[in-house]
């Protein structure tokens, strides 16, 4: 089986991609009509034959439909319910000044209309063999790349589940999808060799005349904010980064419908580290059913659904084009541990007790409270911290901007929550790292306190807008 | 063995004393707003302080004995300052968790409308 991704629109199905694509309750509920029309037709199948075991089943249709009919039968199922698209496993990489003209005239001068499995030996720079222009925005190119420019094809293993991502030796592509106006790159196969991604990189940055930042480094707070514009079920977090430096990761699985978040287990890693890589299930709608598909997304541009359920391209495009919106702020997703690590050295020089994990306790718990009694809107408790980030840094930018006027809307004379905590994070903030000693809290609390309650956000992304459009930040 | 050496040498030497009569009572005169500060008084301070001083490097030295370094580091200074303020790291810890606690209840009272409370922490 050939991996497929962007391509399998042009490749299509056969046989045992529709069968892979088809569950067993499909070929039992008698409420699909190519199931109900093959019980209701002579055709020999019966009801009770539905509820044989599914090798017994398959064996069954077969002999009584006969090779052909079989195959139109799964055909037309497979047309009816099946699961269209594949699982994919990518690279994303940001990208500017993508020129779709440059690019088209080098594609048609470099396309090698031969039979990809004779342009295996051949570098990459020889080795396009497809492209599609999928209209505007989006080109698609495929490469013929030799199995042995994967390191380690056959040990390379997805880590969580113990199956190899890997499966087929003549696995001989690799595909990109190039979005010229969002600026970014998607490389299938992210297991294939990395001098042989840089190559595919370089060759795209050369026909294009663009550039393509080979280091993909999201924050914590975009994987959130990612996370939190699919709708994404958190169940997997993984921590890096942390303060105490003999401990890399911690990796936390979660059961399906269980807000992992809640767990105090995951509490120290939070406090002390950093969020490298988010496991979430996104409700995936495809010819007019949906499917959730477990999404595994790493702080380094690596993007996988493997061993989960099959999506179509619209879904990469999709996400895509929710993180070149975040990227677009990245300013507002530092975080809140980030701020205060910038002043606490400062504030607590002066002190006998230092006590600097209970002040960022106390300074974070402020914080929560304020996102949780002042916005309204629904989100998991491992995002709350996205919400923080952001309110965090627009009241930066209120500082900054030296928001003046009181506002006497009846609501403004309503306090912040934990008060005392909440001030004293904003001026020593306000102090320490923005030299605003001076800044008026109560008129910068009232602006703010407008903000959040004036709107109906849905998302991080709603609410940075709203601040920038009302203050022109 | 080593403790015998210790003795020793405190014993031997007159130790440096780091924190000066002068600077003790120029200190008490800048954060004090009286008139006059009475040198006794400055004078107790700098002892004080050194005493604390002495207290906090002898607990340096054994952290850095028992890990084997060669030299007397910043973290071994810190962590020996940490212990000294042992309790009132507890108390600061107590106060964070009962703080926390303290505004759940005072929330859930007002929610229920059982209790009367000034939300307001001001």
């Amino acid at each position: 089986m050939n991996r497929l991704f962007f391509f399998r629109s042009s490749e299509g199905y056969d046989h045992d991609d529709r069968l892979d694509r088809l569950s067993i309750g499909d070929f039992r509920n008698t409420e699909n009509d190519p199931v109900k029309n093959l019980i209701e037709e002579p055709t020999g199948v019966n009801a009770q034959d539905l509820t044989k075991s599914p090798v017994a089943l398959q064996n069954t249709l077969r002999n009584k439909l006969g090779f052909t009919d079989y195959r139109r039968f799964v055909t037309d199922l497979f047309e009816y319910c099946g699961q269209k698209g594949d699982t994919f496993n990518l690279q994303l990489y940001f990208a500017s000044d993508l020129d779709r003209s440059t690019l088209i005239e080098n594609l048609d001068e470099h396309l090698r209309d031969e039979d990809p499995e004779d342009l295996l030996s051949d570098p990459v720079r020889s080795s396009l063999y497809d492209c599609e222009d999928r209209g505007g925005n989006i080109i698609d190119l495929r490469f013929a790349i030799a199995y042995d420019q994967y390191s380690d094809y056959s040990t390379v293993r997805d880590e969580e589940l113990g199956e190899e991502l890997v499966e087929d030796a003549d696995e001989a592509s690799v595909e990109v999808r190039v979005y010229i106006n969002e600026g970014m790159i998607a490389i299938s196969n992210s297991e294939m060799d990395k001098e042989e991604k840089l190559r595919i990189r370089q060759l795209i940055e050369r026909w294009s005349g663009g550039t393509i930042n080979s280091k993909v480094n999201l924050l914590e707070n975009e994987l959130l904010a990612l996370q939190n514009a699919l709708d994404g079920r958190n169940n997997g977090i993984d921590y890096g980064d942390f303060r105490e430096d003999n401990i890399q990761r911690a990796k936390y699985r979660g059961q399906r419908e269980f807000a992992l978040s809640q767990s105090r287990v995951i509490e120290p890693a939070r406090q002390d580290g950093r969020i490298v890589k988010l496991h979430f299930y996104h409700e995936y709608h495809n010819n007019g059913a949906k499917r959730d598909v477990l999404v595994r997304f790493h702080r380094d541009g690596h993007l996988t659904t493997a061993n989960s359920k099959p999506t179509e391209p619209d879904f990469i495009d999709k996400i895509v084009e929710e993180l070149v919106k975040i990227r677009k702020y990245e300013e507002y997703w530092g975080t809140l541990n980030d701020a205060i690590d910038d002043y606490i050295d400062d504030l607590m020089r002066e002190r006998i007790h230092k006590g600097k994990n209970n002040y960022r306790t106390r300074k974070h718990k402020a914080m929560n409270s304020n996102i949780q009694e002042f916005i309204s809107v629904e989100y998991q408790d491992v995002e709350e911290q996205v919400f923080v980030a952001v309110v965090f840094n627009i009241i930066t930018d209120l500082i900054q901007a030296q928001v003046s006027g009181r506002l006497d809307s009846k609501t403004a004379s309503e306090s912040p929550e934990k008060q005392a905590e909440f001030k004293e994070l904003l001026d020593s903030h306000a102090e320490y790292n923005l030299d605003q000693p001076n800044y008026e809290f109560d008129i910068v609390w009232g602006h703010l306190h407008d903000l959040l309650t004036s709107g109906d956000y849905n998302s991080p992304v709603s609410l940075i807008e709203a601040a920038k459009t009302q203050y022109e930040i | 063995m080593t403790e015998s050496e210790s003795d020793g040498d405190s014993d031997g030497e007159e130790l440096p004393e780091p924190v000066s009569n002068n600077q003790t009572h120029e200190l008490c005169k800048k954060l004090s707003e009286a008139s006059q500060v009475q040198t006794s008084g400055s004078d107790y301070l700098a002892q004080e302080l050194t005493n604390v001083a002495r207290t906090v490097v002898e607990e340096a030295e054994e952290k850095r004995l028992d890990r084997d370094d060669a030299r007397l580091e910043e973290e071994h200074i810190k962590e020996a300052f940490e212990d000294l303020l042992k309790p009132y790291a507890l108390i600061d810890d107590v106060l964070t968790i009962m703080g926390e606690y303290e505004y759940e209840l005072k929330k859930e009272a007002t929610r229920t409308g059982a209790l009367e409370f000034e939300t307001d922490d001001e």
